[in-house]
């Protein structure tokens, strides 16, 4: 399910705690050739200089932004494009074994 | 040819694994007889119980599940029953031989000897003689045991026919297994299902179009079947494995459990051969399966009389 935030975060944004816990989060699972952090930021809710660099990288990375504003809002473009790289991890499936018996 | 498939002796899971498999998959190789229903006789679980059944059976063909000894020689089931009890010694074939000549004698008296053998009184020696006659009363066509080894002893096969008249007398000379085993499929499963295997597991895997089915059987200390599970690239693979096994025309539907009956090999060590530790490992032997030769394996371990 696509992860939300309340208010804007990033430059010159409301940056809510939780909403920047988030938006780092997100951040932090895009795979650095497709404009994620390296290394990854750090999730403390703090979305200072860094945060806001990995924002901008993003938006020019993964959104060809040629001007990024380095600000994610909610329901816009940066935070669509940062939770198609939101997919859970794959879990390995189990199938236990049903018993069998001999005649 | 319509059948009737009996279970007797077994415990609760093992019989509804019997009757779930012929529910599903009706025909049975290679005689092709194709079972009608699946019963479990009431009454103490003996060998005259299952006369009695047969008996009263609208069938002249049946399929018999029973435990079989390792090494061919009988059914587990006491001969007759005493009140609401099984009684008396074990389905042998020499007990069988021994009723058949009772019966030849007139008037059919037992001796000492044969009642302490038989461990049965003269009253239940009668019965059984009665039953036997009732049953070749009924010309049966077929009787196709799918317990474990009967078909390992020569003597087995010939008498167990020759008690019951029947045209045509059948029993797998390896162990007999059914199961109820999950299924399923995708490339997520397919790569972590040996995570859920229980215990010293064997992979049997066989690929159709490209695609591949496993059959995972985990064994016992005895290297015997004990747990499954079977997984698929997709459905339509476990669909030709279901083909390829069990039943041209069938399909796994929507089941989550699949119905599961093969016989179980060890192979022979050949201690000639140089590389005697290569394909050692115990196989199933499922009622379609082919050979590398494209001979029916299943059939050619199913032993008859004559």
């Amino acid at each position: 399910m696509a992860r939300t935030i309340s208010a804007s975060v990033g430059k010159g944004g409301v940056n809510r705690k939780d909403d920047s816990i988030t938006v780092q989060e997100l951040l932090n699972g895009v795979p650095p050739e497709q404009g994620g952090p390296t290394p990854p930021l750090k999730v403390d809710g703090l979305p200072w200089q860094k945060t806001i660099a990995a924002i901008q990288n993003f938006q020019k990375v993964a959104l060809g932004h040629k001007w990024p504003d380095g600000r994610v809002d909610p329901g816009g473009k940066t935070l669509a494009k940062l939770n198609e790289f939101d997919q859970p991890p794959p879990v390995a499936e189990e199938l236990p074994p049903g018993p069998m018996w001999l005649a | 040819m319509s059948a009737t498939a009996f279970t007797i002796g077994l415990n609760v899971d093992l019989a509804a694994a019997v009757a779930s498999y012929f529910t599903k998959f009706r025909v049975l190789p290679p005689r092709s007889l194709v079972v009608n229903s699946t019963v479990t006789p009431r009454g103490p679980a003996s060998f005259e119980t299952l006369l009695n059944a047969i008996k009263a059976a609208t069938t002249t063909s049946f399929v018999i599940v029973v435990h079989g000894y390792e090494d061919g020689s009988g059914l587990y089931l006491p001969l007759a029953n005493r009140g609401q009890s099984p009684h008396g010694a074990r389905t042998k074939h020499d007990k069988l031989q021994m009723l058949m000549t009772i019966a030849g004698r007139t008037p059919p008296q037992a001796t000492a000897t044969e009642r302490t053998d038989l461990d049965l009184r003269d009253a239940e020696i009668d019965r059984l003689i009665g039953l036997m006659g009732d049953a070749r009363g009924k010309h049966i066509q077929a009787i196709e045991f799918r317990g474990c080894n009967l078909g390992k002893n020569a003597n087995s096969v010939a008498r167990f026919r020759s008690f019951f008249g029947a045209a045509s007398f059948g029993a797998p000379n390896l162990h007999s297994f059914f199961g109820r085993n999950p299924v399923g499929t995708g490339a997520s499963l397919m790569a972590s299902h040996a995570s859920s295997h229980q215990g010293t597991t064997y992979t049997y895997s066989q690929t159709f179009a490209g695609k591949t089915c496993h059959c995972c059987i985990g064994v016992n200390d005895e290297r015997k079947p004990q747990n499954g599970h079977v997984v698929a690239d997709d459905d339509a693979t476990v669909d030709a494995w279901i083909q390829a096994n069990f039943d041209s025309k069938a399909t796994r539907g929507t089941d989550r459990r699949l119905p599961i009956h093969g016989l179980w090999q060890f192979p022979d060590l050949n201690l000639n051969d140089p590389d005697i530790l290569v394909n050692t490992d115990p196989r199933p032997i499922f009622p379609l399966q082919r050979d590398a030769q494209n001979h029916n394996a299943y059939q050619a371990h199913v032993v008859y009389s004559p």
